[in-house]
């Protein structure tokens, strides 16, 4: 097992422990988050909180998941987004409560954004910059659509996070903007007084347009190991010089 | 003009976003790392704006665990449930200055001198009042429950933070119209539509005193009336701000977060304020304002909004305004005002500058420029003011103010 190797399998184990511990953290704070509140962070709404903070942990462990067999570059640094932004958006989350998940997921998405060539890393990241950031701003959608009201809203809201965080890896490109428009406009018709979001649903759509181009053909299609083995020495490698 | 070299058209058209080792930086890769560079920065500016969002419940405003109370208010029969209506009870500057002993044959109502405002109400007139506020909603609680609703107010002279007795004498259940609009009272401090109060409603509402002894209401509803009360509670509130004591003390009870909100479950916040959906909206996204600058922004609101929309002002006037007694009976009359005009709809916000001034004024031994000026406007020599508060047909409904739970305040 070579070196990139190595951190991508850290990556999905510590991503692996990271997850199962957010959903118990999350299984936590939708049941006793109201009873434990210096752990739980003084949530106003721990119930909706707590199945938010499932359902990131739950893509969490999907992503690590995804990381235990051979994953092309692109799918490597999708499943690190994975880790680290459920990772990040917990931490308003779950309070006290996902201190130890949000540092293990952390450390797995750096160790899968290590996982690999550092130039064509970065190749890679900014052909999928823009999808990410319509992701991301799919996770900001989450964010607010749990603290909302009343539930047409929060639903309204969840289902369009879960749209914008998907539509970009979508490969038809009527589905990601059909997906686009359901996550961003009736959220911020609803809540147009907000502010938030209606920026957000305005950013989500420019941005978005961007991800309708077609793909590139190795943005999904080969994988690294090739690569990887003719350019990293692996450890075996390593120990018979030493 | 300066041709480009064949090296330079070659870098233009590099493909290479951000490049291998080798890779220059093309004029088109500097301009796209430059977009991309900006948009991120958008994308994490609304993921501020988001978490704020969150943060402070845009979204959702008066709902978590310190909201609860208004929702579960009428779920217990026992005497707990009465004193679960006692806690909604209009009360200064939401400070809930009180504690309740429940025992078998009564239900005991105590003041928390800790939770005084001694500044902004030094000789504890609003919060006798607020007090008086809670005593008739236990009662109405108690009645409606079918529980008694004898009054003993002051029952120990030894002390003073013993305020009322309410024995539970048993009886019929008797709801009321009252009761019922427990639930929805709030201080409106929105604007009110430009519709003037009948005087059958005005009646009504002096019709309340009833079975109050030495309780009235002096109402102004003229314009000339009205003007010179908004004149004196402008005066009032410029003063208000200009003493650091009381405008500081002020602030220390607003509660500008959630996070505030979740942990104290009391005082004034951004949402019982009565702005309008995206002022209150953008006043929980933007960082907290100065101090100074919160005062302005209240004055311009008593300018503009509370004293130019207000249908009409009423005082309520006792015989001793140091009475302890007295303003209990007060209070009582205030809440069952407050309560009255909630069932019909109409708005209601508390407006004391003036007595918050005159009572001010005496704590420091500075001549008294707003009591005689206030005395001078009831016209009535033997009557003292109380508190005083403006109503009208309010363009929007009120939001809520968290409530400490029963839990909390009994003992």
């Amino acid at each position: 097992m070579n070196r990139w190797q190595q951190n991508q399998h850290i990556a999905s184990v510590v991503g692996l422990i990271g997850g199962a511990l957010g959903v118990v953290a999350g299984l936590i704070q939708a049941t006793l988050g109201s009873h434990i509140p210096h752990w739980s962070g003084h949530k106003a709404a721990p119930v909706a909180l707590g199945l938010l903070t499932i359902l990131l942990s739950a893509i969490s462990v999907l992503s690590a998941v995804a990381l235990r067999s051979e994953v092309t570059p692109g799918r490597r640094l999708a499943a690190a987004a994975g880790l680290l932004v459920p990772g990040s958006l917990c931490f308003s989350t779950g309070g006290a409560l996902w201190y130890l998940p949000g540092l293990l997921l952390f450390t797995g998405g750096v160790y899968a954004v290590i996982a690999g060539d550092a130039a064509r890393t970065r190749q890679v990241v900014a052909r999928m910059w823009w999808h990410l950031l319509v992701s991301v701003l799919g996770g900001f959608e989450l964010l607010m659509a749990v603290s909302a009201g009343p539930t047409m809203t929060i639903a309204v809201g969840v289902l369009g996070g879960v749209a914008l965080v998907v539509a970009p890896s979508l490969p038809a490109w009527r589905i990601r903007l059909v997906l686009l428009l359901i996550g961003t406009v009736p959220f911020a018709i609803l809540t147009w007084w907000s502010v938030a979001t209606p920026v957000l649903a305005v950013l989500a759509l420019a941005i978005g347009l961007s991800t309708l181009r077609p793909r590139a053909p190795d943005e999904f299609g080969a994988t690294e190991t090739p690569v990887l083995m003719a350019t990293e020495p692996s450890r075996g490698a390593d120990s018979t010089r030493s | 003009m300066v041709t480009p070299t064949a090296d330079q058209v070659a870098a233009e058209n590099s493909s290479l976003p951000l490049g291998g080792p080798a890779a220059t930086l093309s004029r088109r890769s500097a301009l796209q790392l430059l977009g991309l560079g900006g948009v991120t920065v958008l994308v994490a500016g609304t993921g501020v704006l988001s978490y704020r969002v969150f943060d402070n419940g845009v979204l959702d405003s008066g709902s978590g665990r310190a909201y609860d109370p208004w929702s579960s208010w009428r779920q217990d029969a026992t005497p707990l449930g009465a004193v679960g209506a006692a806690i909604l009870a209009a009360n200064p500057h939401n400070t809930q200055p009180w504690l309740f002993h429940v025992n078998p044959t009564s239900v005991e109502v105590f003041a928390d001198p800790t939770r005084g405002m001694p500044a902004v109400d030094p000789f504890d007139r609003e919060h006798n009042t607020g007090m008086g506020c809670a005593v008739e909603n236990l009662v109405l609680g108690l009645n409606a429950r079918g529980l008694g609703n004898t009054v003993t107010l002051l029952p120990e002279p030894a002390d003073p933070t013993h305020l009322a007795t309410v024995l539970l004498t048993g009886g019929a259940a008797a709801g009321s119209g009252l009761y019922e609009a427990i639930g929805d009272r709030h201080s409106n401090r929105g604007p009110y539509r430009p519709q003037a109060v009948p005087s059958s409603v005005l009646d009504s509402l002096d019709a309340q005193a009833a079975g109050l002894d030495g309780v009235a209401v002096r109402w102004f509803t003229s314009e000339a009336d009205k003007g010179a009360l908004t004149a004196l509670i402008l005066a009032a509130t410029e003063a208000f701000i200009a003493d650091l004591g009381q405008s500081v003390e002020s602030l220390s009870w607003f509660r500008n977060n959630r996070d505030d909100i979740d942990q104290h479950a009391d005082g004034p916040t951004l949402d019982a304020q009565g702005l309008s959906p995206l002022t209150l909206a953008l006043g929980k996204i933007l960082p907290a304002t100065s101090r100074t600058a919160g005062d302005k922004f209240w004055l311009e609101q008593t300018r503009t909004v509370h004293t130019a929309t207000a249908a009409a002002y009423g005082v309520i006037t006792i015989a001793d305004a140091d009475s302890p007694a007295q303003r209990l009976t007060g209070g009582r009359l205030l809440q069952r005002i407050h309560l009255a005009i909630t069932s019909r709809g109409m708005g209601l916000q508390h407006m004391n500058q003036i007595t918050e001034r005159i009572d001010r004024e005496r704590q420091q031994g500075l001549p008294a420029t707003f009591a005689p000026q206030l005395q001078s406007l009831l016209a009535t020599p033997s009557r003292s003011p109380l508190v005083t508060f403006r109503i009208g047909y309010p363009v929007r409904a009120a939001l809520r103010s968290p409530r400490r739970p029963v839990s909390a305040v009994t003992r």
